[in-house]
């Protein structure tokens, strides 16, 4: 890595900057405020969802429903058609004098599948919308931020490539932000 | 101690419930420490000991798995007419217990039920557990488990299909599905915990391992976001997912047409006796657990008497069940179906009969009283009671319903080897073993949840009394 | 000739050929370690073995007596010389010399296959088996040379296709590992021809006083070349005497004739002549090798439709038979009283019948009784020339003599029994022969004794010390299967050669003469006993030169063709003795009776054959150990059985230890009280208790004596019952295995039953009439509404079905051994058995109705119904079993994981479920057993009726080559086959007129629990009974 940091250009991780507050709430205004601001790409880091939380980051509706309901339905026609394929079409046999296709003794097995497929489809749907797993991010450079899933309030704004965050910082402890603190993602 | 728990005023919000759903003035650094205080601390004699009974219950597992593989079925009590005993009346059992988990981390949840939140985490790793210990039955049960793979749809050289019109096959879905899911469910839940552990935690070695499980969690408020929606999904997706289970398990014998199985009451009766032994056993391990985890301030009293109340409501759907059986039977008219029951009651295995009815009918009846269902001691054993009753209901209704059934020619007795006995035993160990391990490793109870609840709490008009020494 | 002919196993030329044999088990196979029933530490925790508490260490020397020192580790030379044997057999095809001296040069690959033989295409061979001297035809299926099926051969008089349970287990005694293999003297292995040297010198200093220290002890045999070997011998040695001894004698048949009639003579019954029948403790209907016909005879008089209607059976007896089971009337009497009833039903009669006047009972009837025997007595005067008494083997001559008496008077004779010269060599195999020798024997007479009765020291009676005796006799030789009781204390034992093995020639009970041929090389280098015997004459021509030198004088034109004609079909023509009318010396009955004294009160010890093990020689056919009584369901036991009122009396319950008591001598034997049994006496089977490991069976815990020797009870003189009988409880209990632990049914209309009144009044099978009216095309009898579309059969060839008509069927259980051996089913020992894990595929269930003293009895042999709509298909979770396009329910083996789902699903329970790996220490020799045809199932697979699948496609392959359809009759199941009463018939449902179809639209015909909408094609007929109203 030493060799190749002078050949090329090091690359330029994104930065952060944090603070820690007292409160949720006090959080939770301190994101509406430093949204008017005109900051983009902020992240609040609470130890359970904050009330509100929701709109001051400004987000819509969350994506895991149809994510869930496209599951649930590929699990029900997927479940009975491969019964129906398996025991009426590619092998029918003469089991019990039953008929081959016998939809009441199927729907057991489409329910399941079913439910099976949605709940898969939203685990990793899940995964995929929140980027985990990833071990690694800038914020825990800052020792101070691991209290964010404990007992800690933290927002975090990310910096434009080149920006150095001043303002940002002042913004921060001027809303009575503690800790602020400016971290940079380590590229090595 | 019980008296601190009295001292405490009731919240006008929930003006019935006499007891907090938190002892003690709690805020997010205080219940970071003692909710996780268990996973730092050493491991005490206790938990060693019961740590050692329970490998060695595991022990004798394994042994009894040996020897039914290696002599084959015949090493258990099982034969012609009686097909299933001790087998599929423990895969039954278990997976009844399992139930009571999903009910409370989901059902519970779906109805905002706030208590829920101290106990689900502890019982949904009770449902993960014990449908490990169910799923053991169905592969073991077969004459020739090697081959249980034919029972899942491959393209196989014979070019033969699974038969879906059996209920063991819904079985196999059903069951691996729940177990699926439960498993997700649980560690959906455990992301942010694990991620408090990782960040809580002294030595790196810790903060490794729990960070890898914790998939690099930072409680982004744009993750709560999704996580909150998944979640719910998953628990309204549980719900009618762990009724369909026991509703299936229930068809293996509903479905047959032998009397005694052949009842359209099994479903719903099923199901209601799941959720019943299911509590009883996180009642089992939540009195134990609470006190010596020291989670009394967050598993309080109300959450012990809610659960009596549940139990002995379930208790009630079960006697219900059984009056219907018999109702049926008589009124019916067929001389088939009545003489079962007449046979239950009157039979060689009445012992059992009558030992299930005092059991599960009796037993919850003392949950009508208030000292009944606030009393440590006493609910510990009823719940053991209802844990035995449970395995006697799955008892009489395999055993005594297939060793007397059309043709008196062909009746026989069944008497279980010592393998039988082992092996049942030996899961008990097994779950138990699972069990400690969570203990030890794994905040017991949800401690993300617990701070979001503690801080609803705080906000209420009325602040819940302080009392100090709880 | 019209018969059917079977293939020969003389090809073109009458020079000795080696029959086919198999390769010889490898030694390890030997090795006392390996042997079957010795698998270690199986079960051991959960079998409490009474047998080890009762017998402690005495149970241990058994082991090892079965297994002498150097019985598998043989003399080198042996082993080099019965390797040559065998393998110079695997070469040759079915030939025609039990020589055991294999020319060296034999030893060859099939260089030049056999004409005629396709590899795959078994053969079927003519040849007899032998019970008691009576001789049955019997057919034999070879494959490359090994047996593995007997059938009744159709052509033979007597067997008409149709065997007992003993024939269909013979097999198994063949290919018993456990047969002796060593002739040795004193211990030590010798050769034969070593024996045939000291013989040799031994003869020549016999023949000096013109043999009269020469003693020959053989069973009951009707074998011409026996005969004439004898005469030879008694030729050479004028003084020497030959003695018959059976554990079974027919003594009192002969001595009845000869006190009716003034010589021997042998009673044929031709009950499907008769009416009304009246048995005197006659077990006719046991299908022994001198009754499979009686059993057809009598079933054809069970049904509705024969034109002289039914017939009505009374049995008077102590215990409860199969014929007492089939009986309209039952009366339970001592055997004791037997005499008194005989004569009393003749005073009866004499009232009008001139011919029996002057006869009275010796003490009168009680009142039951009497009101029988007046009942008894009008029907049998109402129904003269076609009434019938049967006296019974057991019974005195004194009965025998007054049943022929009552007969002759009521004009049977002629009519419904016939007499011929008795078949047999010896009339007398009881006392009378028994005694001379016993007597000699103890004046020390005896230099010689030639022992080739079935192990006497075993079944000797209680009051003869045998061994001590024959410990005495310088020379005594023995020549005997196994290395047994007798062999231990003779000084020469010799191997003896299975009939399948040897060259020798039977009669049957009328006459007839079939020759026993050889289907197989001796495996075990055996001894016949023709070549015993002709060891003791100067010429040396083997057995297969005397026999035919014997038969020629049967021939009419060309011997040497006919010859071949009579090995093929089985039977010589011509040969059944003539029938005789012999004249009735009343007066000398009316002598005889009027010496008659009344018995002696007090409980009577009754000892009877065992059913399935007879006298004892078949203790170590583990198939025949596992079958269960007809009556009891007892298996791999027997049992000391009491009435209920004795067992109330006494708190006796099943298992109860008993201590019976006999003058002095007693023996502990389990209690079982039997519904229908008098309580005046007590009936138990001897057989048993043989100091011996039991074979092919998983467990090792099994008990190394299995049952109770109650020999030693027996006298010479009273060897059936004996009163005086003193009965203690032990206070022990003994483990009793049975197949039926419940046996009424509950009010369940499952196994119907109707007098001949409701027959006629109604002729429906009662409760249960298939809603839909019977005769139409498709016999849908049985269907219930059903929302699912019925499968249509209609397009295939064939609709297989079977039915049972359980007025025909008397339960003698021949079906179920046929099954077994048909099929590979696994013996699974008695403690298995105990744990309900029994593996025949029949399940002989047997019901009782009415009071336990006096019940009625029906069996209903319950098998795979092949449900239209089976239950346990749509149960199964990997398609292991489910229907074929003729319908029937077929198992695939590989495929099934065994979840027993199935098992648990069919109301039938007619599915068994492989527990354990029964088949895995099978030796060398019990695998030449299998069926090439069945698959040998695996541990953990579940199995059940095919309707012998095999045996179908066998048959369509014949009738596709011939390219027609198969015919009616053509294809039997194996049950159906054997069965002695034609209760079972089996075929296609499309052709209205096959014998199914008729049966299936028999008004009698009810589907077993129909209410479940199963669509059994296995149908049941009810049985109908034919009681006097007068009795009813």
């Amino acid at each position: 890595m030493e060799h190749a940091a002078e050949h090329h250009a090091a690359p330029v991780g994104k930065t952060f900057v944090l603070a820690r507050f007292e409160t949720g709430e006090a959080l939770v205004d301190a994101c509406y405020k430093v949204r008017e601001k005109g900051f983009q790409h902020i992240d609040t880091h609470s130890p359970y969802p904050l009330h509100g939380g929701d709109e001051a980051l400004g987000l819509g509706r969350s994506r895991v429903p149809r994510i869930a309901l496209s599951g649930g339905l590929t699990g029900m026609f997927g479940g009975y058609l491969m019964m129906v394929y398996m025991n009426s079409v590619n092998w029918p046999l003469n089991v019990g004098g039953r008929p081959p296709h016998a939809p009441p003794s199927f729907i057991p097995i489409t329910f399941e599948t079913t439910v099976l497929l949605a709940s898969l489809s939203i685990f990793f749907g899940l995964l995929a919308l929140m980027r985990l797993p990833q071990p690694y991010h800038a914020v825990f450079e800052s020792e101070a931020f691991r209290s964010a899933v404990n007992d800690g309030f933290w927002l975090s704004v990310a910096l434009p490539p080149g920006g150095d965050g001043k303002d940002a910082s002042a913004l921060l402890s001027q809303l009575g932000g503690r800790e602020v603190s400016t971290v940079q993602e380590d590229m090595r | 101690m019980a008296a601190a728990e009295h001292a405490a005023a009731a919240s006008p919000a929930d003006a019935l419930d006499s007891y907090p759903l938190m002892v003690g003035k709690q805020d997010n650094t205080t219940l970071t420490g003692n909710l996780l205080a268990h996973v730092w601390a050493r491991p005490d004699k206790g938990w060693l000991l019961a740590f050692a009974i329970a490998m060695a219950g595991s022990g004798a597992l394994v042994l009894a798995i040996t020897v039914t593989l290696v002599e084959g079925i015949g090493a258990w009590g099982n034969n012609i007419p009686v097909g299933w005993a001790f087998d599929i009346t423990n895969f039954v059992w278990w997976i009844g217990i399992g139930h009571a988990g999903t009910l409370i981390s989901a059902i519970l949840f779906l109805f905002q039920q706030r208590w829920r939140t101290a106990i689900n985490r502890f019982s949904e790793a009770m449902t993960i557990f014990a449908v490990m210990c169910a799923g053991l039955f169905p592969l073991l049960h077969t004459g020739r488990p090697w081959f249980a793979y034919f029972m899942f749809p491959y393209p196989s050289t014979l070019e033969m299909w699974p038969q879906f019109k059996s209920p063991l096959i819904w079985d196999v879905f059903a069951v691996s599905t729940y177990f699926t899911v439960s498993l997700l469910f649980w560690y959906l839940g455990l992301i942010p915990d694990l991620a408090s552990l990782r960040d809580a935690s002294k030595s790196p070695i810790q903060r490794k391992v729990y960070g890898i499980f914790a998939l690099g969690w930072r409680g982004s408020g744009r993750h709560w976001h999704n996580y909150k929606v998944g979640y719910l999904l998953l628990a309204g997706l549980s719900t009618p997912l762990v009724v369909s289970v026991h509703t299936i398990v229930s068809f293996d014998f509903a479905v047959s047409l032998i009397p005694g199985w052949h009842t359209t009451i099994f479903p719903p009766y099923f199901v209601a006796g799941a959720v019943f032994s299911g509590f009883a056993m996180v009642m089992s391990w939540m009195v134990p657990a609470r006190h010596f985890l020291g989670l009394k301030h967050v598993i309080t009293m109300r959450h012990l008497e809610n659960m009596n109340k549940i139990i002995l409501a379930t208790g009630m759907l079960v006697s219900y069940g059984y009056l219907m059986e018999h109702w049926i039977a008589w009124y019916s008219g067929n001389q088939f179906e009545w003489f079962v029951f007449f046979n239950r009651a009157t039979g060689p295995y009445r012992g059992v009969y009558y030992l299930m009815l005092f059991c599960n009918v009796l037993t919850p009846q003392i949950f009508w009283f208030k000292w009944a269902r606030t009393n440590i001691p006493l609910m510990f054993i009823a719940s053991i009671f209802v844990n035995i009753g449970m395995w006697c209901e799955r008892f009489v209704i395999i055993v005594t319903s297939l060793h007397r059934d059309f043709l008196p020619a062909a009746w026989d007795m069944y008497y279980p080897t010592w393998v039988d006995i082992t092996l049942f035993l030996g899961t008990i160990g097994f779950f138990s073993t699972l069990f400690l391990l969570f203990l030890k490793f794994i905040p017991a109870v949800a401690v993300s949840e617990v701070k979001e609840l503690n801080e609803e709490l705080q906000h209420r008009p009325a602040p819940v009394t302080v009392v100090t020494g709880a | 000739m019209t018969t059917p002919r079977f293939p020969l196993p003389v090809l073109g030329s009458s020079a000795p050929v080696d029959p086919p044999a198999v390769e010889l088990p490898d030694e390890a196979s030997f090795a006392p370690g390996r042997t079957p029933g010795s698998e270690h530490g199986y079960g051991r925790s959960y079998w409490r073995s009474v047998e080890e508490q009762l017998h402690g260490d005495a149970a241990l020397p058994g082991r090892d007596q079965e297994f002498p020192p150097g019985a598998f580790d043989a003399p080198k030379g042996f082993a080099r010389r019965d390797f040559l044997q065998l393998m110079g057999a695997s070469v040759a095809l079915a030939g025609l010399t039990a020589c055991t001296e294999k020319p060296v040069e034999k030893i060859l690959a099939y260089t030049k296959t056999p004409e005629g033989m396709v590899p795959g295409n078994p053969f079927h061979y003519a040849t007899a088996l032998v019970q008691d001297g009576i001789g049955l035809g019997v057919l034999s299926t070879s494959w490359e040379g090994r047996p593995v099926k007997v059938e009744g051969n159709p052509t033979h008089p007597v067997s008409r296709g149709s065997t007992g349970p003993q024939v269909q287990a013979e097999l198994a005694c063949l290919y018993d590992p456990f047969r002796a293999r060593v002739l040795k003297e004193r211990g030590a292995g010798r050769s034969w021809r070593g024996f045939r040297e000291a013989m040799r010198g031994r003869a020549g200093a016999l023949e000096k006083d013109g043999g009269a220290r020469l003693r020959f002890l053989s069973g009951p045999s009707s074998s011409p070349l026996i005969g004439s070997l004898r005469q030879a011998i008694a030729q050479r040695f004028p003084k020497a005497r030959f003695h018959a001894w059976s554990a079974t004698p027919r003594d009192s048949v002969y001595d009845g004739t000869a006190l009716a009639f003034g010589r021997p003579l042998e009673p044929h019954y031709l009950v499907e002549k008769a009416d009304v029948l009246v048995s005197l403790d006659a077990d006719f209907l046991e299908a022994r090798n001198d009754t499979v016909d009686l059993n057809l005879g009598f079933a054809n008089r069970r049904e509705p439709h024969h034109p002289r209607g039914l017939n009505r059976l009374y049995v008077v007896e102590p215990r409860f038979s199969i014929t007492g089971g089939m009986a309209d009337h039952r009366l339970k009497l001592r055997s004791a009283d037997m005499e008194g009833f005989a004569l009393s039903l003749a005073a009866e009669l004499g009232k009008t019948l001139p011919g029996l006047s002057g006869f009275r009972s010796p003490a009168p009837l009680g009142g039951e009784a009497a009101k029988f025997v007046a009942a008894v007595g009008k029907d049998l005067a109402s129904k003269r020339g076609a009434a019938l008494v049967i006296p019974g083997e057991r019974q005195t001559a004194l009965t025998h003599a007054v049943a022929h008496a009552i007969n002759a008077a009521l004009g049977a004779i002629g009519t419904t029994v016939t007499f011929t010269e008795p078949a047999v060599l010896d009339t007398s195999t009881g006392r009378s022969s028994w005694q001379a020798l016993v007597d000699d024997l103890r004046a020390g007479k005896v230099d010689t004794l030639v022992i080739t009765a079935w192990n006497p020291v075993f079944t000797a009676p209680g009051d003869v010390d045998l061994p001590t005796l024959l410990a005495k006799v310088p020379n005594a030789v023995y020549l005997g299967l196994h290395d047994d009781e007798t062999s231990r204390v003779v000084n020469w034992f010799l191997p003896a050669a299975h009939p399948f093995e040897s060259w020798g020639d039977a009669r049957s009970r009328e006459g007839t003469v079939s020759i026993v041929q050889p289907l197989i090389q001796p495996l075990f280098g055996g001894i016949s006993e023709a070549e015993l015997l002709g060891a003791f004459l100067a010429d040396e021509a083997k057995p297969y030169d005397r026999l035919k030198a014997l038969h020629a004088a049967h021939a009419k034109t060309d011997f040497d063709s006919e010859w071949e004609v009579w090995l093929s079909n089985g039977v010589v023509p011509g040969t059944a003795s003539a029938a005789v009318t012999p004249s009735l010396q009343g007066d000398r009955v009316r002598t005889a009776a009027g010496q008659a004294r009344p018995a002696p009160a007090g409980l009577e010890l009754d000892l009877v054959h065992d059913y399935k093990i007879l006298d004892g020689r078949y203790s170590l056919n583990s198939w025949l150990q596992e079958l269960p009584d007809p009556i009891t369901k007892v298996t791999w036991d027997n049992v000391a059985q009491v009435g209920p009122g004795l067992a109330k009396k006494m708190g006796v319950a099943n298992g109860d230890l008993l201590l019976l008591t006999v003058s002095g001598r007693s023996v502990e034997v389990p209690a079982w009280v039997q519904p229908g049994h008098s309580d005046d006496a007590v009936t138990v089977s001897f057989g048993y208790g043989r100091r011996q490991n039991t074979l092919g069976v998983k467990d090792a815990d099994e008990p190394v004596v299995v049952g109770h020797d109650v020999y030693p009870l027996r006298t010479a003189a009273a060897p059936w019952f004996a009163t005086g009988l003193e009965l203690k409880k032990t206070g022990r209990k003994y483990t009793i295995c049975t197949t039926q632990v419940h046996n009424v049914t509950e009010g369940r209309p499952i196994a119907l039953m109707q007098s001949v009144e409701e027959f006629e009044k109604h002729p429906e099978a009662p409760d249960v009439r298939p809603p839909v009216k019977l005769g139409n095309k498709e016999l849908e009898g049985s269907a219930l509404p059903s929302v699912q579309p019925a499968i249509d059969y209609s397009k295939q060839q064939y609709k297989w079905a079977m039915s049972v008509d359980m007025s025909r069927c008397t339960g003698c259980s021949a079906c179920v051994m046929a099954c077994q051996a048909e099929n590979n089913i696994p013996v699974v020992g008695k403690y298995q058995v105990g744990r309900g894990r029994e593996m025949q595929w029949i399940r002989m269930d047997r019901y009782y109705s009415g009071p336990a003293e006096s019940p009625e009895m029906v069996t209903q042999p319950m098998f795979c119904q092949h449900c239209e709509t089976a239950p346990c298909e749509y149960v199964c979770p990997v398609n292991a079993t489910v229907h074929s396009d003729e319908g029937l329910n077929d198992m695939v083996y590989n495929r099934c994981i065994g979840t027993r789902y199935c098992s648990n699903n069919c109301p039938y329970k007619v599915r068994h479920f492989n527990y354990l790996h029964w088949t895995q220490d099978k030796t060398q020799v019990e695998k030449m057993l299998m069926n090439p045809d069945v698959t040998v199932r695996a541990r953990g697979v579940m199995e059940k009726c095919t309707y012998c699948v095999q045996r179908i496609e066998r048959t369509r392959i014949v009738a596709r080559i011939e390219n027609r359809a198969i015919g009616d009759g053509e294809l039997k199941t194996a049950c159906q086959q054997v069965c002695p009463t034609n209760a079972l018939t089996f075929g296609s449902l499309h052709d209205p007129k096959t014998q199914v179809s008729q049966r299936h639209a028999d008004p009698r015909r009810f589907d077993v629990l129909h209410e479940l909408n199963t669509r059994p094609r296995t149908v049941y007929l009810t049985k109908i009974k034919n009681p006097n109203p007068e009795l009813g």
